[in-house]
C-alpha cells in the first residue's frame, strides 16, 4: 500500500482522479479499523488531514465555515460552535481519537451513528464537494443514500461544511447513548435546533436521529407537528408516536430494535428539554 | 509463620515501577526489537467444530517474506498445552477442531502483515460438526464427545451433615435458578511473547506473562528440551488478571520453536480479537440454589447445583469447579450444605482463571439468595447476614473451624456504621429516577489451599553500596507486588525503598514458585522475601557490631544508616557497613522459602483444611437508576475488607478499586455475544469493558484481623472485591426496581425492558 501526502488541494484531487483504488484518509480512525480487519483494502492511501485549505473554523459570506480537516478536538474547544454540534463532538471515542480524528471523516465515513452527523443535520449543513473540474453544495441529509453510503463521488473531496449563521441563532442539543459512559458508539443519538418563545411555543425546529436508521434521519414529521405549538406533554406524546413511525432501527451487537426505540424518544424529550430551556 | 510486625506496615507507598509505566519508558514483550527479528501470526479455525480435511501451506510458502509455516507435525514435543490433568489442549490442532480460535498453523514471516497474509493464504478444510454450544446440549445422553473421555471437565461434591435433615427442620424454603455470563480479561496490553535463541542452544523468551515457571515447562517439553535450556523472562506486563497463563503457554512455545529452528528470534503478538477469541474467559455458570431457613432467619441447610461453562478445553477448569463448590454457601454458617459443581466442554473459547477464580458466580447466587430470603423473612437484609456470618470458632462449608482472622462481623460492623450515617436519597425519588442500596457479603480462600502445595522462594542481595536486590519467583501484572516486596526488605534492612530494586522473573535466577495467583504473592511471596533478607541482615549486623564495638543487639539498621541503639547520633553509613561486610567474606547474599500450611481434606466430601485463611467483606451500594434508559449511576460504594494487616493502604486501595470495576463490569457491563460458536464482539467498541468515565465511586475500609498463618498477618485482596462488588450491585438494582434479576450482567437494556415496581416505563 502506498501513502501520498498531497501538499495543496489540487494534487489530492489530481491523486484521486488519476489513481484506481485510492482512498482519501483524514484521520484515520475509522479506516485504519476497516484496513486492519480487511474489510477494504485500498492500494494508495491519500492523506489529506494536513491540507491547510481544510481546515479552520471561520466566519465568512453569511456562513460559518468547518475545515474537513478540522479535528474533532478542535470542534470540542471552540467557543463560536452551536452547543449541539460542540456536545457531539465532545461523544466521540476518547482524547486521542478526537485529536486524529476529523470533521471531514467523520462525515465521509458515514457510519449511522457518527456522533456530528445529527447535529449538522439539525444545523442544517450543506457540504462542499469538490472535484478537479466542479464545485457542488449538497445537504447534509440529502448526502448519506445507506450505511456507509453517500453520494460523494471517487473524484470528489469533501472540503468544508456549511452552517448558516441563522442557525447561531437559537439554541440547540445533542444526546446520545452507549455501552458505557465514555469512548462508545452510540446506540442511538440526537440533535435538536429551534427557536421558540417564552412560553414554549416552537417557532422553528429541525431534529435529527442517528443509529436507528441506515442512515442518520431527519425527522420532518416531528418537526411538523412541533413547529408553532407549545411544548407539553399531550404534545410530545403525539411526537413520541410520530418518531416510533419514522425510525426503523435493527437489532445488533449494540443494542435491540425495542431498546433503540424506546430511547430515542426519551434522548428525543431531553434534548428538546435542554434546547427549550433559556427561552423560557 | 508471620508474627512479624513491620513499622511501615499500613502505610502508604507509591508504586516502585509507577513512573516507567505512565511514562512509557517501561518496555512490554511487544515493543522489543532483536536484530533478525521474525513475527509469527496464527491461521485460526474460524469454525467452532470440525475435522481438519487440509491443511495446504504451498500458497503460504510462496509469499517472499513469509519464512516458514509450523504445522502440529513441525513440534518436536508432545504439541499439548494447558495447565492441568487431563491436559487436553492441542498447541496447533492437526484433527479436530473444538473452538473458533482454535490455532492450526503458525506463519513466520519478516513483517506482520505478510505473516497474517501468509496465514490467510493456507488452504484449510474443515469438516464442519454440529457444534455443541450450551452445556445441557453437552450433559445430553447420546450428545458427540467433545473430547474421548466426554464431555464432562470435572465434577464434584460438597457434602457437609445431612441435607434431608437440614431441608426437614427449615421453615422458609427459597429456590431460584442463576445464571451468569462469560467474561472477558481485557487487560490493557493483549498478549505478547518474543523468544530469542543463544548460541550456547539455548532459548531465552521474554513474555508477557503470570506464571513463567509453567511456561518454561511447556516450552521445553513442546521444544523437546530438558527445561534447563530454556529461560523465560517476564517482560513488564500489562495486566493478567488470570488470563496470561495458558495462552502465554501457547504463544511463548509457538515463538521458540520456530525461533530455534529458523534460528532467530521470532514475536507473537496478539491483536485484540485474538486476544479476546483465543485465550480463556471466566466461566458462564448456571447455578440452582435452595435455601432452607427457620422462622428467625437461620440457614439450617443449602443446596446447590452448580454447572459451569468451561468451552473446549479443560484449562483450569478442575480449580475453578473446587473452587466455586468450596464459595458456593456463602461466608455462613451453614450446618447442612450439599454443592454439586459440574464444568462441562462446549465448542466455545475455553474457560480459566480469571479473577475470582469461580466465586464472584457463585456469590451473586448465594447475596441474590440472602437477600431473597430477607424479604421473605420481612427481616433487614444486612442483620440476616449479621445473623449467620461465620465468626471464629465456627465451622465453614468444609468444615474447617478458623480461631482467628475471622473478621467477617467487623466489616459488617463497618457497613453498618455507614449505612447509618448515609441515607440513600430515596427522598430524591422522582418521575426520572429510581434509587437502590444493595448489600453483600463474601468470602474468598486465600493461597493455593486445596490446589496444591504453595511455596514460594525468594533471593536478596546487597551490594557494597548498600543497595538491594531482589528477585521474587512470582510476577507482578500491574498489582503491585513489586512494591510490597521492596517495602518489605527494606524495612527488614533498614533501608529506603528507593534503595531497593526488584528485578521481574527469570526463570534463570529465582526459585520455582508456582503461578502467581489464589491472592498469595502478600501472604506467602511476602514471607521468604522477609526470611531472605533477615538471613543477609545478619552478616551485616555482624560486620556493623565490630565496626561499633559494640554487641550485635545493639545495632539497628535505618534510613540506610546502621545505628546504636542507646544513641542515634552514633551511626556509619549502610554502604560502609556492605563493603566491609564483604571485604571480611561476610554472605550478602540469600536464597529463601516460604511455604504456605498444606491443605488436608477429604476429596469425596470437600470436608477439611482447605485454605490456610479467608479473606472476608461486606460491601454496600448505592446507585440510581433512570427509568426511561436503563441507566445506572453508582452514587456510592463501600467495601469492607477484612485483610488481616494492610501493607501498602495504596496498594490495598489500587486492589480494591480495580477488582470492584472490574465485577462492576461484569454484573452490568460486559457480556460476550455469539452467534453459532463464534464471538461477536470481540473488539472492545462492541464489547463494553468500563473505561475510566465508567468508574464507580469505591470507598476502602481495611479491616486487620490478624492472620496467624500469612506473612506479618497479611491475607490477600486481589480477588475478593470482584464478587463482592458484583454481587451489592444486582442487590441495588432489585432494591431500586423490585425486580430480582437472576441473570448477570444486568444490562441497562435489561432493566429498561423488565420495568419494576412502577410498571413499564414508556413515554
Amino acid at each position: 500500500m502506498n501513502y501520498l501526502i498531497p501538499e495543496t488541494l489540487d494534487q489530492a484531487l489530481r491523486l484521486i482522479s488519476s489513481q484506481r483504488n485510492a482512498k482519501l484518509i483524514a484521520g484515520g480512525t475509522d479506516l485504519s479499523v476497516q484496513i486492519a480487519d480487511s474489510l477494504i483494502s485500498p492500494e494508495i492511501l491519500v492523506d489529506i488531514s494536513g491540507l491547510e485549505e481544510l481546515k479552520g473554523i471561520e466566519e465568512k459570506n453569511g456562513f460559518l465555515s468547518l475545515g474537513a480537516a478540522t479535528t474533532i478536538d478542535e470542534l470540542v474547544s471552540s467557543s463560536i460552535l452551536p452547543h449541539c454540534l460542540v456536545q457531539g463532538a465532545k461523544s466521540i471515542g476518547s482524547p486521542q481519537i478526537r485529536n486524529i480524528g476529523t470533521l471531514g471523516g467523520n462525515i465521509c465515513n458515514a457510519s449511522p451513528c457518527g456522533d456530528t452527523l445529527t447535529p449538522l443535520i439539525a444545523l442544517g449543513g450543506i457540504l462542499v464537494l469538490v472535484s478537479s473540474s466542479a464545485r457542488r453544495k449538497v445537504r447534509l441529509e440529502d448526502f448519506f443514500i445507506g450505511p456507509k453510503m453517500t453520494v460523494c463521488a471517487d473524484n470528489e473531496i469533501l472540503t468544508e461544511v456549511l452552517i448558516e449563521k441563522d442557525y447561531l441563532q437559537g439554541r440547540s442539543a445533542f444526546r446520545m447513548t452507549g455501552k458505557r459512559s465514555g469512548q462508545v458508539i452510540s446506540q442511538v443519538n440526537v440533535a435538536i435546533w429551534l427557536e421558540a418563545g417564552k412560553s414554549r411555543e416552537i417557532e422553528k425546529i429541525r431534529a435529527a436521529v442517528g443509529s436507528v436508521a441506515p442512515v442518520p434521519l431527519r425527522l420532518k414529521r416531528v418537526e411538523q407537528a412541533l413547529k408553532g405549538r407549545a411544548v407539553h406533554e399531550r404534545l410530545l406524546k403525539e411526537v413520541s408516536e410520530l418518531i416510533n413511525e419514522e425510525i426503523k432501527p435493527i437489532s445488533d451487537v449494540r443494542a435491540t430494535d425495542d431498546y433503540r426505540r424506546r430511547v430515542t424518544v426519551t434522548l428525543f424529550r431531553d434534548a428538546l428539554e435542554e434546547a427549550l430551556q433559556g427561552f423560557n | 509463620m508471620g508474627n512479624v510486625k513491620l513499622s511501615s506496615m499500613g502505610k502508604r507507598v507509591r508504586k516502585i515501577d509507577g513512573v516507567e509505566l505512565v511514562t512509557g519508558r517501561a518496555k512490554f514483550a511487544g515493543d522489543m526489537k532483536f536484530p533478525g527479528m521474525l513475527y509469527g501470526y496464527a491461521r485460526r479455525a474460524g469454525v467452532p467444530a470440525g475435522i481438519i480435511k487440509k491443511r495446504d501451506v504451498r500458497t503460504a510458502l510462496k509469499i517472499p517474506e513469509v519464512a516458514m509455516v509450523l504445522l502440529a507435525e513441525d513440534i518436536p514435543g508432545p504439541n499439548i498445552i494447558g495447565i492441568l490433568p487431563p491436559f487436553d489442549q492441542p498447541l496447533l490442532a492437526a484433527e479436530e477442531i473444538r473452538y473458533e480460535g482454535e490455532s492450526i498453523a503458525l506463519v513466520v514471516a519478516k513483517t506482520k502483515t505478510a505473516a497474517k497474509e501468509g496465514a490467510l493464504a493456507i488452504e484449510v478444510e474443515i469438516d464442519p460438526l454440529e457444534p455443541i454450544l450450551e452445556p445441557d446440549e453437552a450433559l445430553k445422553k447420546g450428545a458427540r464427545k467433545i473430547h474421548p473421555a466426554g464431555n464432562i471437565t470435572y465434577s464434584k461434591k460438597l457434602i457437609k451433615g445431612d441435607i434431608d435433615k437440614g431441608f426437614k427442620e427449615a421453615e422458609l424454603v427459597v429456590e431460584n435458578t442463576y445464571h451468569t455470563s462469560f467474561q472477558e480479561h481485557a487487560y490493557l496490553e493483549p498478549e505478547a511473547v518474543c523468544a530469542v535463541p543463544c548460541g550456547d542452544g539455548r532459548v531465552t523468551v521474554y513474555a508477557s506473562c503470570q506464571s513463567p515457571f509453567h511456561l518454561r515447562g511447556h516450552i521445553a517439553a513442546n521444544l523437546s528440551v530438558p527445561a534447563s535450556r530454556v529461560r523465560v523472562v517476564q517482560a513488564y506486563t500489562g495486566g493478567s488478571f488470570g488470563g496470561k497463563d495458558d495462552v502465554a503457554a501457547e504463544i511463548g512455545s509457538l515463538a521458540a520453536v520456530a525461533s530455534v529452528k529458523l534460528g532467530l528470534p521470532v514475536m507473537i503478538a496478539h491483536e485484540r480479537e485474538e486476544s479476546i477469541k483465543g485465550s480463556n474467559l471466566r466461566h458462564a455458570s448456571r447455578i440452582h440454589y435452595k435455601t432452607g431457613a427457620r422462622r428467625d432467619g437461620t440457614i439450617v441447610a443449602c443446596k446447590i447445583e452448580i454447572i459451569l461453562d468451561g468451552g473446549a478445553y479443560s484449562s483450569e477448569s478442575p480449580f475453578v469447579t473446587m473452587k466455586s463448590l468450596i464459595h458456593a454457601a456463602g461466608p455462613y454458617r451453614i450446618p447442612n450444605i450439599l454443592v454439586e459443581c459440574t464444568s462441562v466442554y462446549t465448542n466455545k473459547t475455553y474457560c480459566g482463571a480469571f479473577r475470582g477464580f469461580g466465586v464472584p458466580q457463585v456469590t451473586f447466587a448465594s447475596e441474590s439468595q440472602m437477600d431473597e430470603l430477607a424479604s421473605r423473612l420481612k427481616m433487614d437484609p444486612l442483620k440476616l447476614r449479621r445473623k449467620n456470618a461465620l465468626k471464629p470458632g465456627d465451622a465453614t462449608a468444609t468444615g474447617q473451624v478458623f480461631e482467628r482472622s475471622v473478621g467477617l462481623l467487623q466489616t459488617i460492623d463497618k457497613i453498618e456504621e455507614r449505612r447509618k450515617s448515609s441515607d440513600l436519597p430515596r427522598d430524591r425519588e422522582d418521575d426520572r429516577w429510581l434509587y437502590g442500596r444493595g448489600f453483600s457479603c463474601m468470602l474468598q480462600g486465600i493461597s493455593n489451599g486445596a490446589e496444591g502445595i504453595d511455596v514460594v522462594g525468594a533471593s536478596v542481595q546487597v551490594s557494597q553500596d548498600g543497595s538491594v536486590l531482589l528477585g521474587v519467583g512470582l510476577t507482578d501484572m500491574g498489582q503491585g507486588s513489586r512494591t510490597v516486596f521492596a517495602q518489605v526488605a527494606a524495612e527488614v534492612l533498614g533501608v529506603t525503598v528507593d534503595r531497593v530494586t526488584v528485578r521481574q522473573v527469570d526463570t534463570d535466577s529465582v526459585h520455582d514458585s508456582g503461578p502467581t495467583v489464589a491472592s498469595r504473592s502478600t501472604t506467602v511471596g511476602g514471607m521468604a522475601v522477609f526470611k531472605a533478607a533477615a538471613e543477609v541482615k545478619k552478616s551485616l549486623q555482624k560486620m556493623a557490631s565490630l565496626m561499633f564495638k559494640a554487641g550485635e543487639e545493639q545495632v539497628s539498621f535505618k534510613n540506610n544508616f546502621a545505628s546504636l541503639k542507646q544513641d542515634d547520633s552514633a551511626r556509619i553509613p549502610l554502604r560502609e557497613v556492605a563493603a566491609a561486610a564483604y571485604w571480611s567474606g561476610f554472605p550478602l547474599m540469600n536464597l529463601a522459602f516460604s511455604r504456605a500450611p498444606d491443605a488436608d481434606f477429604d476429596h469425596e466430601t470437600h470436608q477439611g483444611d482447605i485454605y490456610i485463611a479467608y479473606n472476608f467483606g461486606t460491601h454496600m451500594m448505592d446507585i440510581r437508576i433512570d427509568r426511561f434508559t436503563g441507566r445506572v449511576q453508582v452514587l456510592q460504594h463501600i467495601a469492607s475488607h477484612d485483610l488481616g494487616r494492610v501493607i501498602n493502604l495504596t496498594g490495598v486501595e489500587g486492589q480494591v478499586e480495580g477488582g470492584s470495576l472490574i465485577g462492576f463490569g461484569f454484573a452490568h457491563m460486559e457480556k460476550i455475544e455469539s452467534e453459532g460458536g463464534s464471538i461477536t464482539n470481540a473488539n472492545f467498541a462492541d464489547y463494553a469493558v468500563p473505561t475510566v468515565k465508567d468508574r464507580i465511586p469505591t470507598e476502602t475500609i481495611c479491616v486487620e484481623d490478624y492472620n496467624p498463618t500469612g506473612a506479618f498477618g497479611a491475607k490477600g485482596i486481589g480477588e475478593p472485591p470482584v464478587a463482592g462488588a458484583a454481587s451489592a450491585f444486582a442487590n441495588a438494582v432489585a432494591a431500586a426496581t423490585g425486580v430480582r434479576f437472576t441473570k448477570l450482567p444486568i444490562t441497562k437494556e435489561d432493566i429498561l425492558k423488565a420495568g419494576g415496581k412502577h410498571g413499564r416505563y414508556s413515554h
